[in-house]
């Protein structure tokens, strides 16, 4: 047990002179990939690119692929009566980084939002066989709106070359009710990049 | 410059996802249409206390819906045999020079009736049954008439239901079907009663 924390204090101890090391030899990078390692837990998958202006901002633009199990997260996956159930989203963004120095500081983030909803239990037109119209309980597709905000952390490693973030993020659409009862938890987790 | 990036960045989402709000209708479980002068009335205006007033009600299964091309097929829509309705009876008054809607006891209304769950829900009593050849709706109702007066028959506006929207278990579409009478037909929903 005791060597066990040794050897994490160690790894700590590692990692700070490393950053220390980083910092003195720092290189800038404007270009950063990186990707969420928490949605592959909920069936999803999602990638961001985001570039760099200046020593404080950066704006970008993510895509989301999500699963089935993503409702998990999401407050807007039933809705009087109706089972919403968001398949992809497109995110582009803008952030503001402050409070820190070249290997780790704070970000506020704003991005806008367009996702694609399964909406199942509306009510669907059709034709039938013989021309006429019939309405029936069925699934609807489209395209939402939406805007979110952000807040996180985030850590440089190995020369400014890997990023690990913290992110939380809220995201609302512009349906009724949209302030609360549509939010969903969007750009949340653990995001590591790669910035080139 | 850089502050201009962001506020482009940010207008730029607003802008997208404002484009995609979707229409506040989640709340609608069922159709509405519309019919004007489905109500057929005796030419017969004069009538002595004793005879018995019949009209009739008669609408198609085939209606028009307001945005669409095709006709919707309500039998279908609904799997329905009946959608119920209320009509009133108004009596000339002298003193307040106007036609004044009086109760008639339901012994002297002749015609089908709904089922308790669905006067009860809606509080409408007469039904219009399916035809035999399943291509419209009938309501014939007759009316005993044991007082003297001009009287007129109230169906400039009413409503028809399905019946699907009050038996929540029951996961067939509503239809709602607002009558409308012009002031041609309204005329001939009157009629004189004298004493023998």
């Amino acid at each position: 047990m005791r060597k066990s924390v040794i050897y994490f204090l160690c790894f700590l101890i590692a990692i700070y002179a490393a950053m220390g090391q980083e910092e003195s030899e720092a290189k800038i990078f404007r270009n950063q990939v990186s990707t969420n390692i928490l949605l592959p837990i909920f069936e999803s998958v999602d990638l961001s690119y985001e570039r760099t202006l200046g020593k404080k901002f950066a704006f970008g633009i993510a895509g989301a692929i999500y699963g089935e199990r993503i409702e998990e997260i999401s407050v807007d996956d039933e809705y009087n009566e109706l089972d919403l159930r968001t398949r992809y989203e497109i995110m582009p963004f803008g952030r503001i980084y402050f409070g820190g120095n070249q290997n780790r500081s704070h970000f506020l983030e704003v991005f806008g939002s367009l996702s694609g909803v399964d909406e199942t239990g509306r009510l669907v037109r059709s034709d039938n066989d013989q021309g006429f119209g019939v309405y029936d309980f069925g699934t609807e597709s489209y395209v939402r709106g939406g805007l979110g905000v952000g807040y996180g952390y985030r850590f440089l490693f190995l020369e400014n070359k890997l990023a690990v973030e913290a992110q939380f993020g809220l995201r609302t659409n512009f349906d009724i009710n949209f302030l609360v009862l549509n939010a969903a938890l969007v750009r949340t987790g653990i995001k590591i990049g790669y910035r080139f | 410059m850089k502050k201009s990036y962001i506020i482009i960045v940010f207008a730029l989402g607003l802008i997208l996802s404002g484009c995609f709000s979707r229409d506040d209708d989640y709340y609608n479980r069922n159709v509405r249409l519309s019919i004007t002068d489905a109500v057929l009335f005796n030419t017969k205006k004069e009538y002595l206390i004793g005879d018995t007033l019949v009209f009739e009600l008669k609408f198609s299964r085939y209606l028009k819906e307001e945005g669409f091309t095709t006709l919707l097929d309500i039998f279908e829509t609904t799997e329905s045999e009946q959608f119920g309705y209320n009509f009133g009876v108004s009596k000339f008054s002298g003193f307040s020079n106007t036609f004044e809607r009086i109760n008639i006891d339901q012994q002297f209304i002749l015609g089908a009736r709904t089922d308790e769950g669905y006067s009860s829900y809606y509080g409408g009593s007469m039904a219009a049954l399916i035809d035999a050849d399943k291509q419209g709706y009938t309501s014939k109702v007759g009316i005993v008439l044991v007082e003297a007066g001009r009287f007129k028959i109230d169906m400039d506006f009413f409503t028809l239901h399905s019946g699907n929207g009050y038996d929540f278990e029951n996961r067939q579409v509503d239809v709602e079907i607002e009558h409308n009478q012009t002031p041609e037909n309204e005329m001939e929903a009157e009629f004189t009663v004298t004493e023998n």
